[in-house]
């Protein structure tokens, strides 16, 4: 295998290996979800203060999967 | 009877769909846009466009956008404004019920101090807004120029029924302009695809003719890095801004008052206060020193979180609408194009939210904190 195709296998393999820390965000987003759901339904009152903290929540953990994302496309589209 | 009818409506259906998804794309061959990270220039100000704009200034297509959004969001509050009506209707109606909604979560955080950080968050959420859905407007990102790709760019061989010296030219979809060696890697059927479709030879690998790239007038203003790094940077200097007004000492105006204002907040950042103390609370004073340090380097980190959260979000769909539309042109999109919907409201929406947060921590001072 000579050093080009070395380089581009490195690069599909590197963009799809970085995607893997988007399960981390996937699981986060998950519980947060989770969490504001069950309390919307023991206190539907309270909904809207609820939803828009677990937007706040969402996006921070969306935000680590995005930086995963943002180094995959790096990998694909610049080096 | 009936079951008849529905049948034969259950095939034109299908046949209607396989038409669109199998058949058509196969008739009129759709191309992948080249994916480029950085915003290409337009034109050039002060210079040539061909030796990469060198002592000039750029005009990107991602500035334009940014422009468009700009002359769209004065306008349209400019024209309203100036025949305000007691009872609103039509726009007037509509703004007021959006800066209603938008002003009720800034009090929702903020409370009493809902009125000063409003005018920031707005202006962020109001042009991020409209930034984003612009991806959703046809000719965006898809009408341009055609010229000689560079770089990593491999772009697409010109169509044999362009004519000589047109002004319109059609790339062909089937030639992109590949290496030799890159051709080395295609499957067998993929190379008699290519030779079936009279596409020049592969190109060798130092070869400077890679083909032609629609360069687009107009691309989505937040799929450009800088762009959304402007807009982090504004939302973090205003929350410093606000940060010092709420620290300095009340009903006091005037530069002592401005200075003070700036030593106590950043007694936040440089929380040296615990060193002075004696025996054990030396060692408290230390960490809580550590931590303000902390403190201050998440300030940097909110630029990047910013940054990236709405470049990485609106460049993928960007992508997800591109790939799609060249793999089932006809009727995929809809899904891609209705999850952008989503994805650029919540993500100026989170923008907006992320901003009032922090200006409003940022204005807490240590008595008040925690409220």
């Amino acid at each position: 295998m000579d050093i080009a195709t070395a380089t581009v296998l490195a690069k599909y393999l590197g963009a799809g290996l970085a995607m893997i820390g988007t399960i981390g965000a996937g699981i986060g987003i998950g519980l947060s979800v989770g969490g504001a759901v069950q309390a919307m339904g023991r206190n539907p009152d309270a909904t809207s203060t609820i939803q828009t903290n677990m937007i706040l929540g969402v996006a921070f953990a969306e935000a680590v999967a995005i930086y995963c994302l943002v180094v995959s496309l790096i990998l694909l589209f610049v080096i | 009877m009936n079951s008849m009818k529905k049948l034969i409506r259950i095939v034109i259906v299908l046949g209607i769909f396989v038409f669109l998804c199998g058949i058509l794309p196969r008739l009129v061959p759709t191309i992948l846009p080249t994916i480029s990270i950085e915003a290409e220039p337009v034109f050039c100000i002060g210079g040539g466009l061909i030796d990469g704009c060198k002592g000039g200034f750029a005009v990107t297509n991602s500035l334009l956008a940014t422009a468009l959004v700009d002359v769209l969001l004065i306008g349209l509050f400019w024209s309203v404004t100036r025949k305000l009506k007691e009872v609103p209707s039509g726009a007037q109606n509509f703004l007021e019920a959006m800066i209603e909604i938008l002003f009720n979560q800034a009090r929702q955080i903020a409370g009493s101090n809902a009125a000063k950080i409003f005018p920031v968050g707005a202006t962020i959420f109001l042009f991020v807004f409209f930034a984003n859905y612009m991806e959703l407007v046809p000719f965006v990102d898809s009408v341009g120029y055609v010229h000689h790709a560079e770089g990593k760019t491999q772009g697409y061989e010109l169509d044999k029924s362009t004519p000589e010296g047109s002004a319109v030219v059609f790339l062909n979809p089937k030639c992109r302009v590949i290496t030799e060696e890159a051709f080395g890697r295609l499957t067998k059927a993929a190379q008699q695809s290519r030779a079936d479709a009279g596409c020049q030879a592969p190109i060798s690998a130092t070869s400077e003719d890679k083909g032609w790239a629609v360069v687009p007038t107009v691309r989505t203003a937040t799929t450009d890095i800088n762009t959304t790094l402007a807009l982090a940077l504004a939302a973090v200097a205003a929350t410093q801004i606000f940060g010092v007004m709420g620290h300095m000492p009340h009903g006091k105006k005037g530069v002592g008052a401005v200075l003070t204002g700036i030593k106590r907040y950043l007694s936040k950042f440089f929380n040296i206060g615990g060193l002075r103390k004696e025996g054990v609370g030396k060692i408290f004073g230390a960490v809580d020193l550590f931590a303000s340090l902390l403190e201050g380097l998440s300030e940097f980190v909110k630029i990047i979180s910013f940054t990236f959260r709405l470049f990485g979000n609106i460049f993928a769909g960007t992508i997800l609408i591109f790939v799609v539309m060249s793999l089932i042109p006809y009727v995929g999109p809809v899904a891609a194009l209705l999850l952008e919907t989503f994805v650029g409201v919540i993500q100026a929406y989170v923008f907006m939210m992320l901003t009032f947060v922090f200006m409003n921590t940022a204005a807490q001072t240590h008595g008040e904190g925690g409220h």
